[in-house]
């Protein structure tokens, strides 16, 4: 939570954590660790963040959990990306594309 | 969709799972931060700090992680209520008393509420109930008065090309005895025509229903027996079908068993064919104007309404009018829907019954208010600091609503049960058979209504006082102590709008109440006409096989009355042919003999100019007006020798020489051309030979009609009534009479006895129930109004303890305290005794039809109810204000 980590634009976490659960399920202490490494260091999430978005993704049926077994053998809970999370995953990259290219010819023009 | 409803509904239901993974994956995730901190070079101490330090306030995300199940309401109110129950646990007083008051009233309420259910607003038990009608015949210049149809006239519908009915049958009760299983018994029965069975869509049980030449007159009758006499006369038996059994000693061969629910017309035990034998057909003229008149049923044909019904109704009864002009001028017909004419005589009384609970629920709402309002401003301290620490007026007054719901439901789970054992009791003590009586019962429409009343009572009494306690509460209430700030003044106020709203509620039930119990005094006190003590009474049916000639039921009834005489303890006995109360009498046309009006003979309608004469027709024996103690005003009773071949006779009662015979004398004069097919067989005029006092014969509630009694000898009636006048208790001769009646025929089936009295109760069985209902709803009213006032005017003064002492102190004697608290206690009731009298001016006009010998707006009552609620209420004022002005000034002063 350094001050020159960089917030997180709004709404981008939900596409950022379908994104990082396409490659497998993950739990939520992996996905705070592979946001902080994906991005060098940019990019930091808050616990206070992270919860109630992946709630928020289950509730939607984005995502579903499952309790499991860490690689250290502790309990622990398992999110995976579900087939309507892969559709929503696709349909936000599709708009943060259009919205990053958008951005990027404005912030072009001299 | 089930994936996104699934974790919600875990969230819902599965709460303290969920709440306990939520921790369980947060500590996950913190110690696995801790061991990255460790990795990293910290000491374990270290990276706790840091952790916790990073970690920020984790009750909030648990809160958003909630928000994000979508269940922050519900885990609010769950939440809610549970802090309701324990604070309610710390006042059981008042938990108590709130929850029994709003018990009563919702019980009561839904008590009714299941029986108006249940009764009014279920359908017949029938497919497509609502298309089933009645027909009736309307006669020109009669009015509104509607009769029953003729058997010609409605042959003639039968037979009629009609659009609107697709079937149309007559139904007429029938008493049939059964011999030949177990003892000789007396049935109720209908007699159906063809059609019946169809017309209400109903298939048999077992076997089949009847056939359309079954109707015909023959050797052996068909029958079809109600499944209930099946069970219990013939154990059931499945091989029932084709076996002879004996109706009136003919034989009658079973065709059908009904199925076990089928209960039409009400209380049947069997059906057997309506028979008119040659008599009637679609095309005779005799007999068509309203002779011998029979219900009809009829059922509507898909998509066909009431008033296109009724259009062609009157179109078919004008083509009647011009084929049989003699005897159906001005005739036409008509129809109501069944299931109206069914429960009109219950409905009245039901919705008497429902307006009154709905009061006593008002008021116990309105006293549950003031309940909640005291308790509120007792609780103001707590409110204020709790808005003092920034909880939002919306959370308060949401908190104190949810608290009044909890109580709220809680008087309704105790009202349901209240209400499953009122209805029970009501349905058993209500004065009559009740129309669909299996479908009284707590259903979900009932739990739905319950629920929904526990909930608008709830909300109700709690809203206001709501409100009242979290204004202001944030710096007005701290400062002050809550004494005497701006809150407590509107407190004040909508305590007063309380107990004027009770006292009013209240003056209203008990006005209502009040009238329907001195009209039911009234109606128990009036005078009869005759002497109701001592008689005993019963019905003796002949049938025609043994009794077919007039010889032999003159015969059996001289023996009879004869036998009865003669057993001690019998004053005098005597026949009638309909008992008077208990059944209406023969309504018949008829011609007075030197009246200067054309007669209209029964056989034909009046023609215009013409006048009908109508008379009641009541046929005696010679004892009759001996054995019931009427007066005998002029000439003389019925005699011995007045028997068949002498000259027939009449006796008229007062009512009768005054309407036809006005300042004239009677003795001598003529009656003729009666529409009665019996009496007009023995002649076509009677003499009149005595005049008799009146009696109330028809309803205690209606004025003497005129009445004409004729001798029995001379038109012998096989089914009478017989009363007995006593020397000590009547019900001991029950024993011997029925002795008697073996003794003369063994195949007839034992009569019911009645003393006359009980017939009399019986007849006022319904007002005195009404009465007796809304007597007690009352007493709660006013028990609650009078404990509700007595609440809120001891809170007042206890509110100005203070003020008082201060009063005391400076040296108010306490005769000038208890003056000015009753003043101002004064002011409330006599507000609230106005508005209450101006309500019930405007209400008990609803009552009109109920009463007897009192008027709606009758002074006397409302001034007594004013009176005793006034009373009540300055008594319930004298108390506090008595206890004011008794404070120790020292102690008052302290009341901090």
């Amino acid at each position: 939570m350094g001050k020159n980590k960089t917030d997180l634009l709004a709404g981008t976490l939900d596409l950022i954590v379908l994104k990082l659960l396409q490659s497998g399920p993950a739990n939520g202490w992996d996905i705070t660790q592979r946001i902080h490494v994906l991005s060098r260091d940019i990019l930091s999430i808050n616990y206070g963040s992270l919860y109630p978005a992946l709630h928020r993704l289950e509730a939607r049926g984005w995502i579903s959990s499952e309790w499991g077994a860490s690689e250290n053998n502790r309990r622990a809970k398992f999110y995976t990306l579900t087939a309507a999370g892969r559709r929503q995953l696709a349909a936000e990259r599709q708009t943060w594309e259009r919205f990053s290219t958008a951005l990027e010819l404005i912030l072009q023009t001299r | 969709m089930l994936n996104r409803l699934k974790p919600r509904l875990r969230a819902l239901f599965r709460r303290a799972k969920v709440e306990q993974e939520l921790d369980e994956e947060l500590s996950y995730h913190l110690e696995k931060d801790v061991q990255r901190h460790i990795a990293q070079g910290m000491s374990l101490e270290e990276a706790r700090l840091a952790v916790r330090r990073g970690f920020g306030n984790v009750e909030l995300f648990k809160e958003e992680s909630r928000d994000a199940r979508g269940t922050r309401l519900f885990d609010d109110f769950v939440q809610d209520v549970r802090y309701v129950i324990r604070t309610l646990r710390k006042s059981p007083g008042f938990t108590t008393a709130v929850v029994l008051t709003l018990a009563l009233g919702i019980g009561m309420t839904t008590a009714i509420f299941t029986m108006i259910h249940g009764v009014l607003l279920r359908s017949l038990p029938f497919k497509e109930p609502d298309r089933l009608v009645l027909l009736y015949t309307v006669m020109e210049g009669e009015g509104e008065y509607e009769r029953l149809l003729s058997p010609p006239n409605f042959m003639s519908l039968q037979a009629e090309p009609r659009r609107s009915f697709a079937e149309i049958a007559a139904v007429r009760h029938t008493s049939p005895t059964l011999v030949g299983v177990g003892e000789a018994q007396r049935l109720e029965g209908a007699g159906v025509s063809a059609g019946f069975f169809e017309a209400l869509r109903v298939r048999p049980f077992l076997g089949r229903t009847f056939r359309p030449e079954e109707s015909e007159p023959g050797e052996v009758r068909a029958v079809v027996l109600g499944h209930a006499l099946w069970q219990q006369q013939f154990g059931g038996d499945r091989d029932i079908i084709g076996r002879a059994i004996t109706l009136d000693r003919k034989p009658h061969t079973v065709v059908g068993v009904m199925p076990p629910r089928f209960d039409f017309p009400s209380e049947c035990a069997l059906w057997v064919p309506l028979e008119y034998g040659g008599e009637f057909s679609a095309t005779t003229t005799a007999h068509r104007y309203l002779h011998s008149v029979v219900p009809v049923l009829a059922r509507l044909r898909p998509g066909v309404s009431l008033e296109a019904a009724r259009a062609e109704l009157r179109l078919l009864g004008r083509r009647l009018e011009e084929r049989f002009p003699e005897t159906n001028r001005g005739t036409s017909f008509t129809t109501r829907p069944l299931h109206e004419e069914i429960v009109e005589d219950v409905r009245t009384p039901l919705l008497l019954l429902f307006g009154a609970v709905g009061l006593v629920l008002v008021i116990a709402c309105a006293n549950v208010a003031s309940l909640l309002l005291a308790r509120a401003a007792g609780r103001r301290d707590e409110i204020a600091v709790r808005a003092a620490l920034g909880a939002q007026r919306g959370r308060i007054v949401r908190q104190l609503v949810t608290e009044s719901l909890v109580l709220g439901l809680g008087g309704g789970l105790l009202g349901l049960g209240l209400a499953f054992w009122a209805t029970d009791r009501l349905v058993t003590m209500w004065p009559e058979e009740l129309p669909g009586l299996d479908a009284i019962r707590v259903d979900g429409t009932v739990l739905a209504f319950t629920f929904g009343i526990a909930i608008g009572a709830s909300l109700l009494a709690g809203v206001v006082p709501a409100f009242r306690a979290s204004a202001g509460g944030r710096s007005a209430t701290l400062q002050s102590g809550g004494r005497s700030g701006l809150g407590s003044q509107r407190g004040q106020r909508t305590r007063s709008v309380l107990v004027v709203g009770q006292l009013a509620l209240a003056v209203v039930l008990l006005v209502g109440a009040g009238l329907l119990l001195e009209s039911f005094a009234r109606l128990t006190t009036v005078d009869t006409g005759f002497r109701t003590e001592r008689i005993l009474s019963f019905q003796i049916g002949l049938p025609d096989t043994g009794y077919g000639s007039l010889g032999q039921v003159r015969a059996f009834y001289n023996q009879f009355l004869e036998r009865v005489r003669q057993q001690p303890g019998v004053r005098s006995a005597a026949t009638i042919s309909r008992l008077p109360i208990e059944q209406g009498p023969d309504n018949s046309g008829f011609r007075a003999e030197g009246r200067t009006l054309r007669g209209v003979r029964g056989q034909r309608a009046p023609s215009p100019g013409e006048e009908q004469l109508f008379i009641d027709l009541r046929i005696v024996s010679p004892a009759f007006f001996e054995t019931m103690g009427v007066p005998l005003l002029r000439g003389r009773g019925i005699r011995e020798q007045d028997a068949a071949g002498s000259l027939p006779t009449v006796v008229i009662n007062h009512a009768a020489a005054k309407r036809f015979f006005a300042g004239e004398d009677p003795l001598g004069r003529r009656l003729r051309d009666f529409w009665d097919d019996q009496i007009a067989e023995v002649a076509d005029a009677f003499t009149i030979v005595g005049v008799v006092g009146d009696m109330r014969s028809r309803r205690l509630d209606r004025a003497p009609a005129p009445e004409v009694y004729f001798a029995h000898a001379q038109v012998p009636l096989s089914s009478m009534w017989v009363t007995v006048r006593a020397a000590g208790d009547p019900l001991t001769l029950t024993g011997p009479i029925r002795r008697e009646l073996k003794a003369l025929d063994p195949s007839l089936p034992v009569p019911e006895f009645r003393t006359f009295e009980q017939v009399i109760a019986d007849s006022v069985s319904r007002p005195r129930f009404v009465a007796t209902l809304v007597t007690l709803f009352s007493a709660v009213a006013l028990t609650l109004a009078a404990v509700g006032i007595f609440g809120l005017l001891s809170f007042a003064v206890a509110q100005r303890t203070h003020e008082i002492g201060i009063r005391i102190a400076l040296g108010a004697s306490p005769r000038t305290l208890v003056e000015t608290v009753v003043r101002e206690a004064l002011v409330l009731v006599v507000i609230g005794l106005a508005l209450g009298i101006g309500g019930a001016l405007a209400l008990t006009r609803v009552l009109e039809a109920q009463l007897y010998g009192v008027s709606a707006t009758d002074p006397v009552t409302f001034t007594i109810v004013a009176l005793v609620l006034g009373g009540i209420a300055l008594i319930a004022s004298l108390i506090p204000a008595w206890r004011a002005a008794t404070v120790d000034p020292l102690v008052a002063l302290r009341a901090e």
